[in-house]
Formats: structure tokens, sequence, C-alpha cells
């Protein structure tokens, strides 16, 4: 039955970089393509708009059409050929994704059979009407923010990529019939089952005999559409599985190994290396970029998110150090560490800042005595209280509330 | 989060609840309010993002009076307390409320710098103007419906759009009405 249909084969290696890698983060592409481009595999995912023109596009062995209004995203398990209609050149633009950042942007684990069918869903999707103005316009807004980087223009620049996926995903879903899914060749069907269940200890041959062929006629198959054999398929896809977690510090690396389905340490750095050309330390170090091109600040700290939030929200709860690492089950060394090495102060300080900012509300909103509002934002009783408030204000709190009140003391009218 | 008697150690996967988010909640809502009368004296908990669309008077933040007019967006601390009174004429004003945690998250985007968050006195404001004022409308515009659609359960869409409206802000802060 496989036999039937017949994938339509690459022609020559697959190349990276093409529209992905590191210098075009958060920038839009304007691409032009009058003929045919190399079969293309990166190691992100790519959002591409088609804005004029026609042709086609060649998915993992399977050609779909390519014209106005065509959406499309693309995965690093996805091979693919461009081509141009010779009359009309396809007029692209390109938003690359990379993989840490769609971590940060998903927000709820899918459950697996939602993962299954996204993945299984078609990867390019026809927009017409009011959805192509919609997503038209969004391009729009990150073509007006592309030429700053600031963090704010980051902000909105992710946003857009975020509402991007969201979009595709929606539409995509929508158009997925799983009930009576169209009939596709062996590799493109092997491809997805091997992104869906890259943490399982797969092999070639387990792999063939679920679809009812052999390991041979399935490599074959992969060598045809992608460019790789299993084994290569299998760890490229392990190895943007691992990136992705790369994005959380506070995760171990023998953790994202097991997570990304490595059978062991050694071979997740060996492998790493290999498809990445860097270690998995040296790559989340290299994510960061302070001040060429696209700014790119920080590898997200769990920790010290869980931290900041709790002593902004319990600020009447005792925030000593102690506590906060009881409450937390983080150890006191840590959360000293990382705040000094965030906000070179110490944590003490960052608690009380959040109590100060309290009190002067309280002290120039209300009429309550200062040992009231001592104990209302957390202090035991007033004589710590005004000796913090004097080390940050070089004056006593009442003296504070006297000469801020109002601004310019018109307030008193009205109380 | 995991239950961890020994306080010692940092549980093997610390940021489990963050990664796979299963507790993590965004719950982001706005709403479209006329404000006539002066308003009681309050603090909102967790953020406030407050966008003025029309009329007149001013915002008493913590006793201190701020003017305020079309095109005014601030980003007001739950040790804010504030009060607004219309002048001549109600006030339009958008409201979005989103809580620490979600703003926190908001900062630590691979794209910016957490150590930028402060805990300022004043209020942080922009004056939007030109391009940016009408673009601040219209996500404000989609973030009102959406909340509306979702019942003010928070969502995804909510989120993006909020991350907007602060990277607005982030980006136009400088041209501050209320900077002396």
């Amino acid at each position: 039955m496989n036999e039937a249909i017949k994938p339509k084969a690459i022609c020559g290696r697959p190349v990276h970089s093409f529209f992905a890698g590191k210098d075009k983060y958060l920038r839009l592409q304007k691409h032009c393509i009058s003929d045919i481009t190399p079969p293309i595999s990166e190691n992100e995912s790519t959002f591409i708009l088609v804005t004029d023109g026609g042709g086609t596009i060649t998915i993992n062995g399977v050609t779909f059409p390519m014209k106005r209004g065509s959406f499309v995203w693309l995965q690093s398990y996805h091979t693919f050929t461009i081509k141009a209609e010779s009359v009309h050149p396809l007029k692209l633009s390109v938003c690359v994704y990379d993989y840490p950042l769609s971590s940060f942007l998903t927000f709820h684990e899918p459950a697996p059979d939602t993962v299954d069918a996204i993945i299984d869903a078609p990867p390019i999707i026809y927009l017409d009407g009011n959805r192509l103005e919609k997503i038209e316009e969004l391009f729009y807004e990150f073509e007006e923010e592309d030429s700053c980087f600031d963090p704010g223009s980051s902000l909105i620049k992710v946003a857009i990529l975020g509402q991007f996926s969201n979009f595709f995903i929606h539409h995509s879903l929508k158009q997925h019939r799983p009930d009576c899914p169209p009939e596709r060749p062996l590799g493109w069907k092997a491809a997805l089952y091997i992104s869906a269940h890259f943490a399982e200890d797969i092999t070639a041959q387990g792999v063939a005999s679920y679809f009812g062929s052999t390991a041979a006629a399935l490599n074959r198959e992969l060598r045809t559409i992608s460019g790789y054999s299993f084994s290569q398929f299998l760890n490229r896809v392990r190895v943007n599985i691992a990136s992705i977690a790369l994005l959380y510090d506070g995760m171990s690396l023998s953790y994202v190994a097991a997570h990304s389905g490595f059978p062991s340490d050694v071979a997740f750095y060996r492998i790493f290396k290999k498809y990445m050309g860097t270690t998995p330390i040296e790559y989340r170090k290299l994510l960061l970029n302070d001040g060429h091109g696209v700014y790119r600040g920080m590898i997200m700290n769990t920790t010290l998110m869980e931290v900041l939030n709790y002593s902004y929200s319990s600020y009447s709860e005792p925030v000593d150090i102690k506590e906060t690492s009881k409450k937390l089950f983080i150890s006191e060394s840590v959360i000293r560490d990382l705040v000094y090495e965030n906000f070179s102060s110490h944590y003490k300080d960052l608690a009380i800042l959040t109590r100060i900012r309290h009190a002067e509300a309280l002290l120039l909103t209300t009429d309550l005595p200062i040992v009231d509002i001592a104990v209302h934002v957390g202090f035991n009783c007033s004589r710590s209280f005004t000796r913090t408030f004097k080390r940050i204000y070089d004056m006593a709190p009442s003296e504070y509330r006297e000469r801020n009140r109002g601004g310019k003391n018109q307030n008193g009218k009205e109380k | 989060m995991g239950k961890k008697n020994n306080i010692n150690y940092l549980p093997l996967f610390a940021s489990s609840p963050y990664y796979s988010k299963k507790e993590f909640q965004f719950p982001i809502t706005a709403v479209n309010k006329t404000v006539a009368n002066t308003s009681v004296l309050k603090n909102n908990s967790g953020i406030t993002l407050l966008y003025v669309r029309g009329g007149q008077g001013k915002i008493i933040i913590n006793t201190r009076e701020y003017p305020v007019q079309r095109g005014l967006l601030m980003v007001l601390g739950t040790y804010h307390y504030y009060q607004i009174q219309p002048g001549g004429m109600p006030l339009e004003l958008t409201k979005c409320r989103l809580s620490y945690d979600t703003f926190l998250y908001m900062a630590a985007n691979p794209y910016y710098r957490l150590y930028e968050l402060r805990l300022n006195v004043d209020p942080i404001s922009c004056l939007l103007d030109g391009r940016m004022l009408t673009r601040t409308e219209l996500i404000l515009d989609e973030l009102v419906a959406v909340t509306a659609k979702h019942k003010h359960q928070g969502g995804e869409t909510e989120f993006f759009l909020c991350m907007k409206l602060m990277g607005i802000m982030q980006k136009t802060h400088n041209n501050d009405l209320w900077k002396k």
C-alpha cells in the first residue's frame, strides 16, 4: 500500500542557515525566489508568509502549492525545497522562531494527543479574507519594529511571534482531520513518528515494523525525503528538543539529556557538539548577546523569579532569608548568590525595599500611627522600621510624611 | 510545587513548576471604564496598567497629583494608592490588571533584561502620540474584547497583547509627561 505513494526526492544535501540562524532572530526577512532553492533543513523553526507570486513547496517529500496568503510553519524535522513558477516569482516574508523562545511561549504543556495532532496537522495553511488581513497586520507590525533592537521592541516582536504560533496551531488543527488522514509516503509518516516519540528508546527496526516495512526501506525513504539517515534524523530532533530545555537555567544537564531521549550524558554532549558545533553549556552562553544586533539578555532563571515574586507579594510576612528558603525549598546560599549576581544587592535589601515602598504609600495616604504602619508592612516594632527608613531616606518616617504629603501639602484641606 | 522536607538541598528539578507550567495561570483582564466622579482611594494587587482614552482630570497617586490626558499610559504597582478625579468631563479609562508573577514571567523573556525591573516610588508613565497612540488603542480594544470573550479567565492572547503594551511602555517611557 505504502509503495503506491512515491515521495518527491530532494536533490543534493540539505543546507542550513538559509532562512534561520542566530543573526536572523527577531528580524523580518524578505525573500524573492524566482527559481528553486536548494533543499533546506534548519535548526530553528520558521514562519513563511507568501505575499505575492506562485509556486510549490516540497516538505518531507510531499508537494504543496504556494500562492498569496499561504502561511507555512516549518520545524527542524522538515526538509523543504521552494520552487517558484517561471512567470510569477515568489515573494516571501520570513520570521525565525528559535526553539528556546518557543518554550518560553508555550504556556500549557499540551496533552500527548494534542502534540500528535500538532505534528500531524498540515504544515501549510491557506488564508484569505479577514484571516489573511489579520496575519498581514501582524507582519506589518513586526516590520515597523524591525530596525529597533531595544528591549521594548523585542518584547513586541516576541509577542507577535507568539501570536503567529497561536494563530497557526488554531487554524492548522481546524483543517486537520485525524479520522481520515490523507495518504502520505512512508518517510513523511516516519518523520512525524520520530518527532513525536523522540524520548522513547526507538530504533529504525521498531519504527519500520510499526509501519509494516523494513529498516533498510525506512532508511532509504528518509534519505530520499530529508537527506538524513534514521539515526541522524533522530539525533537532530533530540538536539533541538534539548536546546528548548536549555532556556531554563535551573535545569540540570543530565535532566535535559534524559528529557530529550539521549541514552547517557556522554552521548548527549557528544551528539550535541556534533550537530550544534558547541557544547550545551557553550550554547547557553552563546545565546546571550549584549550589544551586537538583536539584544538577547537572559536565560530564564525560574528560581530567581520565585524569589522575587515571594518577596514582592509576601512583604508583610517574615521575609528574612531563612524563612524564604524554608518556604520556597531553596537553599539560603543559592538565594543570596542569585540576588547578588543579578541586582548587585543583598537579598535583605531587596525584601526591605518592597516593605519601604508600602510604608511610604501608607504614610502618605493614611493617618495611621507609625507603629501600625511598621507592623502592617512586616517590621517587628516601630524602632526597627524607623531605623531602616532612616538608612534609606536620611529622615524619620514622620518627617517624610510631613514633607511629602500631597506633593505640596494641599491635600490637608480635603482630609 | 513538590513538598520537600530537607531544605538544605535544592530539589533536583527546581524549575519544574515553571517549565511544565502546571500551576501557572495568566489571569490578565482588561476593562473599559468611565469615571464621572472622584473614585475611592484604592490599590490593586499585582500590576495595573492604566490608559487614558479621553476626557480630562487628574489622578492622585500616594497623595501626589498628576494631570492626565488622552494617550497617557501608566504602570501602577501594588504600593501605589490611587484615586481618579475627573475634571470638567468624565474620564474614559482602560484598566488592565495582571498578577505580579505574570509580569515577572513576561520580563523573563529571553530577549529582555530582568534586572531592569525596579520598584519605583513614582509610577512609570508615558504619553503616546501619532502611530504609537493608534497602535496602543487597537491593542487595548482587542484586549478588552478578548477579556470579555474569555469571561475574565485570562489566556494566551491576553498575555501576548499585554506583552505588546509593556513593550510600547518600555519604548516610550522617555517622553514622560510627569518627569520634572
